[in-house]
């Protein structure tokens, strides 16, 4: 198993949900979604506009529905990467004037441009059953590859292990093992946030 | 006082300040005014989103140098206390501040009387051991983060070293992130921001008792 199995597993919620919160993978409500998108959009308050930003792991770029209807796109430099056709070809009718790139980046990231932010949005919650190391090595690699490719921060989530239980299928990572990798390989500028109460944590990296 | 590593390290404290006088070398901090400042800044972060006047506890206040520098920043809607453990800075910050009211005392001690606040700050209670074993100050950092919670309403700020740094003084408090993340994961304020962003070699702790869409209702 490998992140190829992880996207079919979101391909298969679009295709039964289509463009909801339920389709996009998440699984409680559309409040909560939308409480991730404002902790990621959080990252740029404070960036000069405009700013580009690519979300990494778009789906049916819900991020982007999210930023328009909460009043926070402008100035907003949008781009979508995912590694699903049929959910880029969704991306691509609803918003046909932004960029979207259909990649597989660990095989190559030929023509994939430098962003200010990249925002990687539920793309390491599930793991299905990838180990945990495999798990751990695919978040090491993917944060790597991408990291030449944002001038100034990425944000990333994962499952927190405060929680009353943790689950097999989700990717619970400690957090120092997340602000090790972070510290010695991205940058030592970051901030982790668990604060908003749903049982993961956001990393922002200053790079 | 309380059987606590606070006798060397208050000691410590008040010799600087008797060396270099009312300055940020006298409050302990080495290398720069504008540093001293960034710290103070990443803590005042801690209220950042208040949507009315608030109520503040600067715990380990020293001589009150944080209220001269909210002042000089113009901030009017945060209503500022002092604590400390310390006679002899008590005595200088009432000195500076006589309309301010600052608490002399030890609260692991059962000493204080001390209301609610809003938010708590402990600013560079923790950066610092000298003496003191790890083990001991993890222990007497953990009692005294638990029991100032227990006087906040909505979140406490504290700051301790980093363990990324080129290299590890034995005198400093090197928090590991796993350790730091458990404790304030299982504390009365166990919603938290980690912040490690401001390039001074310490993470900043900003924890709260609700999370963040709960704490957008008006602070009482």
């Amino acid at each position: 198993m490998d992140h190829h199995d992880i996207v079919r597993a979101c391909e298969g919620d679009f295709e039964e949900f289509g463009d909801s919160f339920q389709g996009a993978g998440w699984t409680k409500a559309e409040e909560l979604a939308d409480r991730r998108y404002e902790v990621m959009l959080d990252v740029i308050d404070d960036q000069p506009r405009p700013t580009s930003v690519l979300d990494f792991g778009c789906g049916s770029a819900r991020l982007l529905d999210y930023a328009i209807r909460s009043g926070r796109a402008d100035g907003l430099v949008y781009s979508g990467l995912d590694l699903s056709s049929r959910v880029i070809e969704h991306c691509r009718a609803k918003y046909p004037d932004r960029t979207f790139h259909q990649l597989d980046v660990l095989a190559s990231t030929a023509g994939l441009p430098v962003f200010d932010t990249i925002l990687l949005n539920g793309v390491f919650h599930y793991k299905g059953e990838m180990a945990q190391e495999a798990m751990f090595d695919y978040f090491c690699a993917l944060l790597r590859t991408v990291r030449p490719h944002a001038g100034r921060t990425l944000a990333f989530n994962v499952m927190s292990t405060h929680v009353e239980w943790t689950r097999d299928d989700l990717f619970h990572l400690p957090i120092q093992q997340a602000t090790d990798f972070v510290a010695t390989e991205l940058s030592r500028r970051f901030v982790v946030r668990q604060d908003y109460g749903l049982y993961e944590y956001t990393v922002y990296v200053y790079l | 006082m309380s059987d606590t590593p606070h006798p060397p390290l208050v000691e410590s404290c008040e010799e600087l300040f008797l060396e270099h006088g009312d300055n940020y070398l006298g409050q302990g901090w080495t290398k720069s005014q504008a540093n001293t400042d960034r710290r103070r800044d990443v803590m005042l972060d801690l209220m950042k989103g208040r949507t009315g006047p608030v109520t503040l506890l600067d715990f380990g206040c020293g001589t009150g140098q944080l209220l001269e520098y909210m002042r000089a920043l113009h901030i009017d809607d945060v209503e500022y206390t002092g604590l400390d453990v310390s006679d002899l800075f008590i005595r200088v910050a009432r000195e500076k501040f006589p309309d301010v009211q600052f608490h002399l005392g030890d609260l692991l001690a059962g000493e204080l009387e001390l209301p609610m606040f809003d938010y708590i700050v402990m600013n560079g209670l923790f950066t610092y051991r000298g003496p003191v074993a790890f083990d001991e100050m993890s222990a007497h950092w953990q009692r005294l983060v638990t029991a100032a919670m227990t006087h906040a309403r909505i979140g406490v700020a504290f700051n301790v070293t980093s363990p990324y740094v080129d290299w590890e003084r034995d005198d400093l408090f090197h928090v590991p992130m796993q350790l730091l993340a458990d404790f304030v994961a299982a504390s009365p304020c166990p919603y938290f921001r980690l912040r490690h962003d401001y390039e001074l070699f310490e993470t900043t702790v900003h924890a709260f008792r609700e999370p963040t869409p709960a704490r957008r209702t008006e602070p009482s």
